[in-house]
């Protein structure tokens, strides 16, 4: 039996800094960030949630460090990242103590979770078409919809921009036959502007590793990954206050599943694609706005085994949102209107579809000349039979200019999915009875913003119930029952500081406590599995027009693997360093290298996923100087 | 201190810090203070506020009397030794006479002692076990029997959704409403150790519980094993657990006060045997020198089932050393080539190894249910296959879990499954091999409910016990336990009528891992 791993973890992490504290360090320096942030971003979700706990990742400007999607995630404080076996390979998200299929990810607005998985596989977001990451943590039903009880990852593309053109192109290489290009090119079109950008990823994931019983390392087989992306966007104003924006974006990946550790595949492949669009037209209404927006997305997924039958699914979302804001007295109101419908197509089940309706109203009342906000919300959404309410309310007090204290207290729930209620395949069987999952949570926290330093903490308890797990379903197969009850609480911590223009400093850290509430005396009071104790981070970045370099460690403690707490998989911890220069200060080239894992740290993830060891990248990257304004 | 960290942090409401009082396992119920079984607790039978009357138990939440007994009105009666229903209900034996054999006589006979009239063996006598009921014997309670004047239990059944483990009286088809009290997470393989010590597998806890009965069922104590055991076999002091998802046999020695892994060679106490990645080792069994384990193989992921499962290993006692004999090139009377043997259950008997092949295609049956019989060659090196597999009869598929009774096999059968659902699409079965002839017993008998019965599911078949002189076989599409004669293969407690032992949890779904009987 484990030991209650009591050690402070390191404390962690990264950026972290929100947009307002990113202008300014990019102020009047235009060359020293090829990738400028200047053109109104596409609408991040963060803004809808002020009394949230939400943290940005500034992706952009750390497009030299390489780092996946899944590695940015993981650096705010709250998020949990499974990875299943190094580059290119599956990752999934937990926030605050939420599983994968208790948080939503957000493509621009866009739900891309996965209808048969339930779940969304980070990896396959190439990073390098993203401008920012919203984190936004706690039980947000109300503003997000169904699925948002651990919270809301919003992924926001890039912009596009006005100008003359310009283009950002790197090619990296490294360790484990990895190879990747990205692309970006921008122009101003008439009065708009566009951005395509292309990311193409190759890797042979050979890492050494392990093997049970074994006195040696061998190489990792059949973890191989290939991805291809592109983007398309396209803004533009329409006069008289108004805006249109549309996104298309593409991405098609194929790769191994190498399996466990004690089970290796060599040959059962994944192969996933996606398309998204979107296309958002706003207009300014007297003090608010209107802003209409159609989405489509489409998921494609085949897996292939050697002894079982393939897997194929077609997963189908469209639907139009429409969102009014608008500011009466001292009431900020948000209306929004929402219909959508999904269709799973897949092997061995008749194709299913689901109407989503929503029906959500936000008010921000301000108090004493805006010191006190009071933000109550509540939306309805009803997914095809099952239909809930997700009410909020928040506070946030502002005593000072430098500090806010916030507390909310909200519900939410989850609809099963489609998997979950009818699909019978492979292992997994499915039970039409189903209960939505319902999560009822509260926290509390504070920022203090004190002149190049910025810290913020929180609190938070939630509580789970009619949760829906798998039991084995004999004598091979598992089925989901609502069979579990859980209590979730934590504490999150961030500090930011930039003592000089090219320093930025910045630790995360999180705890946990988790508390299995099934009535059931095999489980009562044990800890939830897959819920480290304590994650946190260092993260230190250098950034000037000629260098910039960071270094950074992370770290977590162990995890059962099962409700029982018996086995659990160690603590471990994530370190990188990199550098790139620009060697003729004319060109806008840039030199670099990064290294992770520095101690060449062997260790697992979940269900015996063997974790790359140390591993050496260099690029090389030509980015011209962006104009200061679009 | 826990709870209360998130408690103080917020508020009381929430993360189940308002939650107190007794927590009862996921088959129980709150009946007052106490947490019951109503499916087999004589004092709440089927409702809280049911109780037995006097000698009545509680089965499949309905009062009766064991099946070796007799309603006489509130009573349940042995009409073989009652001196007031002696032969049948209401036919008193005349004053001064004991009842045996259901026979009025005017003494008992050979060992017999009389007790209150009744010609009984104490040794054995659930009534008055080690003695005269009222004259310092004991009456055995529910589930059961006596065991050399002793009362005890006599069969064991673990539950693997619930965790429960269950006793019962054999003799009696009555299960015990006592249960583990520490029970283990998901057993999936029971074995005794001596007479008085029940060894039950955990498959998610990947834990060895060792429980003593005669200190109290719900005393236990737990042993680290590998990932995924899946069956357990013991001789002497010995113990061989397949670990199915390391690829691992752990053979571990007993020595008070517990058990310890048996050192490899020089490779220290710590390690198990390594029988490869994707193995899937499924079942062991005990030989003379040796322990024989069953590879199944790799049906779930791409691990090149055809080279690294199919096997029977043998496993030196002495050194732990392994030799491994191929099955693949064997005559599977398969119609395609798809068909894999799939080892499972084994037993071994006078220099030969029985192994039960599943017969798999992916998930399904490929083919009928065979016996492969190898040869122990006795020079340490490996079995040699002793002719083609034996088919088991129609009505066989998906051989699993075995049982040897001197000359006779029985093999667990079924059920068979639908290749793209997984779903059980036909029952499963009890086959029987004569080892020596090598031809089957008797036609496999099908666990399937009688034409025209409502409510009733078709079984499947997991694994066998034998104990009172009858066949106990779990069900692996819910939580009964079929009874079967040994002899003939008559299905004696069928899908329709079986002993129900593991309710599901709340809306969910359990079934019988493995029954063993006590030595």
């Amino acid at each position: 039996m484990r030991a209650r791993f009591a050690i402070a973890m390191l404390g962690l992490c990264c950026a972290l800094a929100p947009a307002n504290a990113r202008s300014q360090g990019a102020g009047g320096e235009a060359e020293l960030q090829p990738v400028v942030i200047e053109a109104p971003p596409a609408p991040g979700e963060a803004d809808r949630a002020p009394a949230a706990a939400t943290t940005v990742i500034d992706v952009a400007s750390q497009a030299a460090e390489g780092r996946s999607t899944p590695e940015l995630v993981a650096r705010a404080p709250g998020a949990i990242v499974h990875s299943y076996g190094g580059p290119g390979q599956m990752a999934t998200l937990s926030l605050r103590g939420a599983s994968s299929a208790q948080c939503v990810v957000l493509l621009d607005g866009v739900p891309i979770t996965n209808a048969l998985t339930g779940t969304v596989d980070l990896a396959s977001l190439p990073p390098s078409f993203l401008d920012r990451i919203e984190v936004v943590r706690g039980v947000v039903g109300p503003l997000y919809g169904p699925g948002a009880l651990g919270g809301v990852v919003n992924l926001v593309s890039r912009p596009a921009r006005g100008g003359p053109p310009a283009i950002d192109a790197e090619m990296r290489g490294g360790s484990f036959g990895t190879g990747e290009l990205r692309l970006a090119a921008s122009s101003g079109i008439g009065a708009g502007s566009a951005l395509v950008a292309f990311d193409g990823l190759s890797t042979a994931g050979d890492f050494g590793y392990r093997p049970i019983n074994a006195t040696d390392d061998v190489a990792r087989a059949n973890n191989d990954a290939r991805q291809l992306a592109g983007l398309g966007r396209f803004a533009t104003p329409l006069g008289a206050g108004g805006t249109l924006d549309v996104l298309v974006q593409l991405e098609r990946g194929e790769r191994g599943l190498a399996g466990s550790i004690q089970n290796p595949s060599a040959s059962d492949r994944l192969g996933d694609g996606r398309f998204t669009a979107t296309g958002r037209l706003t207009q300014a209404v007297g003090p608010g706005a209107v802003e209409l927006r159609a989405f489509a997305r489409q998921d494609a997924l085949d897996v292939t085994y050697a002894s079982r039958l393939p897997l194929h699914e077609l997963d189908t979302l469209a639907g139009a949102e429409g969102r009014l804001r608008t500011r009466v007295g001292h009431h900020g109101l948000s209306l929004v209107v929402r219909a959508a419908g999904e269709q799973l197509a897949a092997d061995g089940s008749p194709d299913r579809s689901r109407p989503d309706l929503a029906l959500g109203a936000t008010d921000e009342w301000l108090l004493f000349d805006g010191a006190l906000s009071v933000l109550p919300a509540l939306r309805v959404d009803r997914i095809d039979r099952f239909a809930g309410v997700s009410p909020q309310l928040a506070l946030a007090f502002r005593p000072t200019d430098a500090l806010e204290l916030r507390g909310s207290l909200g519900q939410s729930w989850r609809a099963p999915t489609f998997a979950e209620l009818y699909l019978d395949q492979g292992l997994l069987t499915s039970n039409p009875d189903l209960r939505p999952e319902r999560a009822l949570g509260a926290d509390l926290g504070a920022t203090l913003e004190l002149g190049p330093v910025r810290a913020s903490a929180s609190g938070f308890a939630s509580e789970y119930v009619d949760l829906i797990e798998y039991e084995l379903y004999p004598p091979f197969r598992a089925k989901p029952f609502n069979v579990g009850t859980a209590g979730i609480a934590g504490a999150e911590a961030e500090l930011s500081a930039r003592p000089r223009r090219e320093l930025e400093l910045s630790a995360v850290y999180t705890r946990q406590w988790t508390a299995d509430l099934y009535d059931d005396v095999r489980f009562y009071q044990h800890e939830l599995p897959y819920h480290p104790h304590h994650r946190g981070g260092l993260r230190a970045a250098w950034t000037a027009s000629r260098l910039t370099a960071h270094a950074e460690a992370f770290a977590q403690s162990a995890q059962y693997l099962s409700r029982a707490n018996t086995a659990a998989v160690g603590a471990r911890v994530d370190t990188a360093a990199g550098l790139a220069f620009r060697p003729i200060a004319k060109e806008p080239i840039w030199l670099g290298a990064e290294a992770q894992n520095l101690f060449d740290v062997r260790s697992q993830d979940l269900y015996g996923y063997p974790l790359p060891g140390r591993a050496l990248f260099a690029l090389v990257r030509i980015a011209t100087p962006q104009p200061e304004h679009p | 201190m826990k709870r209360l960290i998130p408690c103080a942090f917020l508020f009381a409401a929430l993360a189940g810090c308002g939650n107190t009082g007794i927590i009862c396992s996921d088959t129980e119920v709150r009946c007052g203070n106490t947490c019951a079984n109503l499916q087999t607790n004589p004092d709440y039978c089927g409702s809280c506020g049911q109780a037995c009357p006097t000698g009545f138990v509680c089965q499949s939440g309905a009062c009766t009397c064991p099946s070796d007994l007799k309603a006489c009105g509130q009573s349940c009666v042995n009409t073989q030794n009652s001196v007031a229903n002696c032969g049948g209900c209401g036919q008193a034996c005349p004053v001064g006479q004991v009842c045996e054999s259901g026979t009025c006589k005017s003494s008992c006979s050979g060992s017999s002692v009389t007790c209150g009239g009744s010609c009984v063996d104490p040794t054995s006598d659930r009534e008055n076990c080690g003695g005269c009921a009222d004259g310092g014997g004991t009456v055995c309670g529910q589930g059961q029997t006596c065991l050399n004047g002793v009362c005890g239990s006599d069969l064991f059944a673990a539950c693997y959704n619930s965790g429960e483990l269950y006793a019962l009286d054999a003799k009696g088809e009555v299960a015990s409403p006592q249960k583990a009290t520490a029970p283990p997470t998901n057993p999936v393989g029971l074995a005794f150790h001596g007479h008085d010590q029940l060894e039950a597998i955990d498959l998610t806890a990947a834990s060895l519980y060792t429980f003593d009965l005669d200190g109290g069922f719900g005393a236990s104590t737990s042993f680290a094993i590998g990932q995924g055991p899946n069956a357990i076999a013991i001789s002497g002091d010995t113990a061989a657990v397949t670990n199915s998802t390391d690829g691992t046999l752990d053979v571990l020695g007993y020595a008070t006060p517990g058990w310890a892994r048996r050192c490899a060679g020089d490779a220290g106490c710590t390690a198990s045997v390594n029988l490869g990645a994707s193995t899937f080792p499924q079942y062991a069994a005990f030989g003379p020198d040796a322990i024989y384990v069953s590879l199944q193989g790799d049906t779930f992921a791409g691990g090149n089932p055809d080279t690294v499962g199919n096997k029977v290993v043998r496993v030196a006692l002495a050194d732990l050393s392994t030799q491994s004999t191929e099955l693949n090139g064997l005559d599977l009377q398969a119609p395609d080539a798809g068909t894999q043997p799939r080892p499972q259950g084994l037993a071994y008997a006078n220099g030969q190894v029985f192994v039960a092949l599943a017969n798999l295609a992916g998930y399904t049956a490929g083919a009928p249910g065979l016996v492969a019989v190898l040869d122990e060659p006795g020079d340490g090196g490996a079995l040699v296959p002793h002719g083609q597999p034996i088919a088991l009869g129609a009505g066989c598929v998906n051989a699993g879990a075995v049982l040897l009774n001197g000359t006779t096999l029985y093999v667990a059968c079924g059920p068979q499954y639908d290749p793209v659902t997984y779903a059980p699409v036909k029952p499963g079965a009890l086959a029987a091999l004569d080892t020596v002839t090598l031809q089957p017993a008797f036609p496999p008998r099908p666990f399937a409910c009688p034409s025209g019965a409502t409510g009733c599911v078709n079984g499947g078949a997991s694994r066998i016990a034998l104990a009172a002189g009858k066949l106990f076989v779990g069900d692996t599409a819910d939580g009964r336990l079929f009874v079967v004669d040994p002899d003939g293969g008559t299905l004696e407690r069928g899908p329709d009528h079986a002993l129900t032992l593991c309710p599901a949890p709340d809306g969910g779904f359990n079934f019988i891992s493995d029954v063993v009987a006590r030595p």
